[in-house]
């Protein structure tokens, strides 16, 4: 009997073997052969230790979700000890007298540690099982097909014949067998197995054997179906994740990488060959959680678009072209590669996305989603020409005025004109150490040309030596790159560079996240060497450095404020304190909305949106407001022009402009400063 | 059947930042950047969709400046194959212009002429009746959408009060309105090889036979008045007179 | 000194007639239909083209007309048709035209005239010996208080071009590019019970009615291609009227290519008030009704 199990479980085991390894094997050659687009690898070493310790060991990114995270991380640290197990079983299984791990305490404690686990695991099972399909969960929900059940199903058994063959361990019905699994560990080191045992008369003889021959082999069978099920299901991310993980790139996520218009052939992504083989991990590595579509406020808001229903369509794509190639040969590219946007990649769904990296800060197994829908942005409008009928309108406004708007590039510097500012375009006086930024927003929109004059009012009043580049100055080009123009993004990039080094400008302050994030990021990998700081951080460091003082107005008392995160402050540039710092030196009257700090909801106006029509399912802006509505807060507070744009209309239309206002925080800071 | 298209391409100054001089009120329009004028786009746009559809090449031809042969690279980014610059713009004349593109396009091979139905800085649109009478080709104006079958061009053509429908035989002119088409953002690869290539300029034939001499050219208003009114009275009969001065 | 008026609109035909007044013996040609508009606007004979009317065969038979009536100058008022007509006459009698003027007036035989330049940016004043004057729409009012002008009926020849067929502009629609008056209601109407009182300030000035982007977009009270703004239309009218409107930049994308804008808000702080030429402070329920009276007055 011995004999004969040892052969079947070895061909079974090499079968698997065989299936997982050629199935991993043509995912492989996909991710290695059929990219195009290169990227760039410096992380350090440690670094990428530090991000798999913590982000696959200790699963770090799944409590974001806290209720479904601790059930995965469970569920992951069983798998861990399970391994060990497994290893053993398989080992012993079929070489019956050899000693994978040898006798002893390490031995003893990896055998209790999975005797526990295997029970937390199938707790974890039934949870998984009602937030499924009991609770329904709204992220699963049209994610719980076979795959789903089987999986858990697969995993559920493994358990149950665990214990089974742990008590009838226990009743000593295994004893005479050689190999037999989890010989010779004290029976005090499987409580759990224990417990179960005591629960069920004993069973000996003949029966007993048989019926333990027969859970040795659908336990056997399990774990075979399970390794070769792997990595043709959604649980490649076992494999693929950890190595995403330890494999990440050295730039931020969401930073979108220049073009060298005069080497590269191919611009954007169109079909699979433009995706890095970075990229591919991505796709194998995700899970079908949802955490980034249901944080997406596109999605939130009743748009189509659904960040992990790119990746799996793009995993789609490539799971059906890549064997394709590989039997044709690469060199039929060209025959073979579909273009993956219009079908099954939706243009309308590219132009919903706000690039506001909510689905990437979500996602566990750090996917970046917006890199490749700018990417595919890039496709569309680099080499076709195509975009919503407003962005063409705006590029050409950069191209013509520099700024998004029609507006006379002249009168840019025109609101700071009776201020006593230096404006550089008329002064040329270089005497200064700070340049404010002041970006086309609050150069030319009324109501944020408030914001920037209480910027100037704050740092006059902290005795700062600045100037504005007035008509020197243009767009940063946010709004053309985030739609996917890098050509436009990069001529104005170009542009102000050159600027900045005539004016020799070596320390910024701005009032635009956006504008923050391309002067500090994206300039800096067109090697620009600047020190750029919002001024929720310069305003912060002139309170704590006591070079201005504010104190409570009477009517704050009366007021509720809240704070809205700018996702390009935030998520961008890890910057959440600072703000909410500045308003409890001044006020206690403060409370969170819901969803705020890292998984703030967007006001709907970044990635060009600004500019464009919302016109599928509520207005994000809107849905924002109602938050703000229900913590009664009756001033909200923003540190970004494009929420002040947005959230002011959103206020309006809802018709909550007699009960809240939204104000910068440098409007906060401005009106409540002490004079002396 | 391949088309040899010809485009009339003009090249304004941006209106959006023409400013007066503000003691004299005179137009200054030195040194304001240079721009294809909209209706010009679209005629390229209309071009570039023939050419694309039944194949042969688009010929630009602007007549302007030396200020404004750069200008043509928009153009090829945009589809234009082929490209001449006449030198030698005055000032707006009409005739003149329409001399000196008929004295080019006589030594050209067309199938079709395409132009904008006015032009956003004079508003004249009298090219295209002079350039149809004095090529003797026939005018299909004011084009809602245009298409062609073997050597018959089809023109829905937008009037003030109705909308015809109006056929010829090639050779022709057409002119087209802003609802023509949506001018296509040029492609990069289209914008990077437009930068390679080369533009031809001459200088024009005819020589401007100046009938009009301008006495003035001053701003009506540089910007907004703002003139603002708290009292209601007072402020209607000021805006009743502004509003009988715009709507006579 | 003898001129001929040719308009495709009999109602443009008139105004020049009116504006040139005593002075000028004036012939008038335009087509059936059109000559009652202008019968009586001092004409010394109108000619109704009959046939059908293309840019070619009207231009030919304005250029007999020119030839046999001796004509020294020749007017054409500036709708799309007549610029067709205008520019082929040109070309046809070797004129010397100009175009879009919105005055003129003889001096020893030099017309001065004024037009527009630079899409309204500035004025032209110009003296030329131009003969063929297109003349922009509404150069005065008409005045219908002569005596009915003789009429001649004149056969065209054939169009040039095939016209296959004709359909009317339907009138439903707005095309609110091309309205020369723009009546634009915000969010400070408060209510859409607000929109017939608007509807009348809007009839006074034979004006279109457009809305922000709350009015039309979110709550439906105009329809949405009567948006003006970033994401609806580009106007440029030359009188927009912006009643309870804030100025938000998003709306003042779409008109900041208006004339002249008047303003109509009680807050003194709006920003539409830097993008206006005249401006209201006070409530819109208050002014809209007695603007209305004024004008009709
Ligand atoms: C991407 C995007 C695109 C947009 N596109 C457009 C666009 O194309 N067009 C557009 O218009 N907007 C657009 N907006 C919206 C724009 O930002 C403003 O919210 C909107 O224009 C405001 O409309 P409003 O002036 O009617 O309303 P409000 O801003 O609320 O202004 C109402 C005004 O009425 C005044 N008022 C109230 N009651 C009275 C009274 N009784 N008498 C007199 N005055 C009164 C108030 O003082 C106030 O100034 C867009 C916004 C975004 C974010
Ligand atoms: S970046 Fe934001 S809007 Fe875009 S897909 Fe991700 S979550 Fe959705
Ligand atoms: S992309 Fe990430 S967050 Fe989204 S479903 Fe896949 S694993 Fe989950």
């Amino acid at each position: 009997m011995m004999y004969l199990s040892s052969i079947l479980l070895l061909a079974g085991l090499l079968a698997a073997a065989a299936s997982f390894f050629y199935t991993l094997y043509s995912i492989f050659w996909n991710a290695l052969r059929i990219p195009e687009k290169k990227i760039k690898m410096g992380l350090s070493i440690g670094r990428r230790i530090y991000l798999t310790i913590r982000n696959v060991l200790l699963q770090g990114k799944l409590f974001k979700d806290s209720s479904g995270g601790i059930m995965h991380a469970l569920m992951f640290w069983g798998f861990v000890a399970f391994a060990g197990y497994s290893a053993t079983f398989f080992a012993r299984g079929i070489v019956p007298s050899y000693q994978l791990i040898p006798a002893g305490l390490f031995k003893d404690v990896l055998f209790l540690t999975v005797d526990i686990f295997a029970l937390i695991v199938i707790v974890d099972v039934g949870y998984a099982v009602l937030r499924r399909w009991v609770i329904k969960v709204p992220r699963y929900q049209g994610y719980n097909g076979f795959e789903a059940s089987f999986i858990l199903f697969l995993v559920a058994t493994l358990m149950v014949t665990y214990y089974a063959l742990g008590v009838l361990r226990l009743d000593g019905v295994s004893a005479g067998i050689t190999g037999a699994i989890m010989e010779g560990i004290p029976a005090s080191y499987t409580p759990i197995s224990g417990f179960f045992a005591s629960l069920f008369p004993g069973i000996s003889g003949s029966s007993g054997l048989d019926l333990y021959w027969i859970l040795y082999g659908i336990h056997a069978i399990d774990f075979i179906v399970f390794l070769a099920y792997i990595p043709t299901s959604k649980h490649l991310h076992l494999v693929a994740a950890p190595l995403n993980v330890l494999l990440s790139k050295d730039t931020k996520p969401a930073q979108i990488s220049l073009i060298d218009f005069e080497q590269q052939k191919r611009f954007g992504a169109t079909d699979i060959r433009d995706f890095s083989w970075k990229d591919y991990m991505d796709f194998y590595s995700c899970t079908e959680c949802g955490r980034c579509t249901y944080n997406c406020p596109a999605f939130l808001t009743g748009k189509t678009l659904s960040p992990r229903d790119i990746i799996w369509d793009l995993r789609k794509v490539v799971m059906e072209e890549g064997p394709k190639l590989r039997h044709a040969g690469i060199e039929e590219k060209d025959k073979i590669l579909t273009p993956v946007i219009g079908e099954p990649i939706s243009e309308e769904d590219l132009w919903s996305c706000t690039t506001c990296m909510a689905c990437v800060e979500q996602c566990p197994v750090m996917i970046d989603h917006v890199e490749k829908i700018v990417d595919m942005r890039r496709s569309l409008v680099l080499n076709q020409g195509k975009a919503p009928k407003e962005t063409i309108e705006t590029y050409t406004n950069m191209e013509m005025y520099g700024s998004p708007w029609i507006n006379d590039p002249s009168t840019r510097g025109d609101w700071a004109k009776d201020l006593n500012v230096n404006i550089l375009s008329e002064s040329q006086n270089d005497d200064f150490d700070i340049l404010y930024w002041v970006g086309c927003v609050a150069s030319y929109d009324r109501r944020n040309q408030d914001i920037a004059k209480s910027i100037v009012k704050i740092l006059q009043k902290a005795g700062v030596r600045f100037a504005i580049l007035g008509s020197e100055e243009k767009c940063t080009g946010d709004p053309a790159k985030r739609t996917g123009n890098e050509y436009l993004a990069q001529n104005l990039a170009t542009a102000n560079i050159e600027t900045l080094n005539r004016h020799k400008v070596h320390k910024v302050i701005t009032g635009c996240p956006h504008c923050f994030n391309s002067l500090k990021n994206d300039y800096k990998e067109m090697g620009l060497e600047m020190d750029v700081i919002h001024h929720t951080e310069f305003i912060n460091q002139l309170i704590s450095l006591g070079k201005i003082d504010l104190k409570a107005l009477e009517s704050d008392d009366k007021e509720k404020f809240t704070y809205h995160d700018s996702c390009y402050l935030g998520r961008y540039n890890k910057i959440y304190e600072e703000p909410r710092t500045i308003i409890k030196t001044v006020t206690s009257n403060f409370e969170e909305m819901e969803m705020n700090k890292s998984k703030g909801l967007c006001c709907g106006a970044g990635g060009g949106r600004l500019w464009m029509n919302e016109n599928v399912g509520t207005k994000i802006s809107h849905k924002r407001m109602e938050m703000a509505d229900k913590v009664n807060a009756t001033t909200v507070v923003t540190a970004c022009p494009y929420c002040m744009i947005m959230l002011d209309d959103a206020r309006r239309v809802m018709g909550k402009d007699e009960k809240m206002q939204i104000s910068d925080i440098s409007e906060f800071v401005a009106s409540r400063l002490v004079q002396n | 059947m391949p088309l040899n298209i010809i485009v009339l391409i003009k090249v304004i100054p941006d209106l959006e930042q023409i400013k007066a001089n503000a003691s004299t009120g005179e137009v200054q329009t030195d040194r304001i950047p240079l721009r294809l004028e909209t209706l010009s786009e679209n005629a390229i746009e209309a071009a570039v969709q023939l050419r694309e559809k039944h194949g042969g090449k688009v010929f630009g031809l602007i007549f302007g400046k030396q200020e404004s042969a750069p200008l043509m690279k928009k153009a090829y980014a945009m589809g234009v194959d082929e490209g001449t610059v006449l030198t030698g713009y005055g000032e707006n004349n009409p005739m003149h212009t329409a001399e000196v593109l008929c004295q080019k396009i006589r030594t050209m091979q067309f199938d079709l002429i395409i132009s904008g139905n006015q032009s956003a800085d004079t508003y004249t649109g009298l090219l295209p009746g002079i350039i149809s009478s004095k090529l003797n080709i026939n005018l299909l104006s004011n084009a809602l959408t245009l298409s062609i079958d073997q050597a018959t061009i089809t023109v829905r053509s937008s009037l003030d009060r109705k909308i015809q429908n109006l056929s010829s035989q090639l050779p022709a002119i057409v002119s087209v309105t802003q609802e023509t088409n949506q001018p296509r953002l040029p492609p990069v690869m289209q914008i990077m090889a437009a930068g390679r290539k080369q533009i031809v300029t001459e200088a024009a034939q005819v020589a401007d036979t100046a009938n009009v001499k301008r006495i003035s050219n001053k701003a009506p208003k540089s910007e907004r008045r703002k003139q603002l009114f708290e009292k209601t009275d007072e402020g209607i009969v000021a805006i009743v007179k502004a509003i009988k001065e715009e709507i006579r | 000194m003898k001129t001929l008026i040719f308009a495709d609109d009999g109602e443009i035909a008139g105004q020049i007639c009116s504006y040139l007044k005593t002075g000028t013996e004036n012939y008038v040609a335009t087509l059936p239909g059109e000559e009652s508009k202008c019968g009586k606007t001092g004409a010394k004979q109108i000619f109704v083209l009959n046939g059908k009317p293309d840019s070619s065969n009207v231009s030919i038979a304005l250029k007999e007309l020119k030839d046999r009536e001796s004509i020294d100058y020749v007017f054409i008022g500036s709708t799309a048709f007549g610029r067709d007509v205008a520019g082929k006459l040109s070309g046809l009698g070797n004129m010397k035209p100009l175009s879009e003027i919105t005055s003129i007036a003889f001096k020893d035989g030099i017309a001065v005239t004024t037009r527009f330049l630079y899409g309204g940016k500035s004025v032209l004043t110009e003296e030329s010996n131009s003969n063929l004057f297109v003349t922009a729409p509404g150069i005065s009012e008409i005045v219908q208080d002569k005596p009915g002008s003789p009429v001649q009926q004149l056969n065209l020849n054939d169009p040039a071009v095939k016209i296959v067929g004709e359909e009317k502009k339907s009138a439903g629609g707005v095309d609110l590019e091309k309205a020369k008056v723009i009546v634009s209601i915000g969010r400070g109407l408060g209510k859409p019970d607000g929109i017939p009182m608007v509807e009348q300030l809007a009839k006074a000035v034979k004006g279109e009615i457009a809305g922000s982007r709350p009015v039309c977009l979110d709550y439906h009270w105009l329809s949405e291609d009567r948006q003006v703004g970033l994401s609806g239309k580009k106007v440029k009218p030359k009188l927009y009227i912006a009643v309870g409107i804030s100025g938000q930049i998003q709306h003042i994308a779409g008109m900041r290519g208006a004339k002249t804008v008047i303003a109509i808000n009680k807050d003194k702080t709006a920003p539409i008030f830097e993008e206006c030429d005249y401006g209201l402070i006070g409530d819109l329920y208050q002014i809209v009704p007695k603007l209305v009276a004024s004008l009709l007055a």
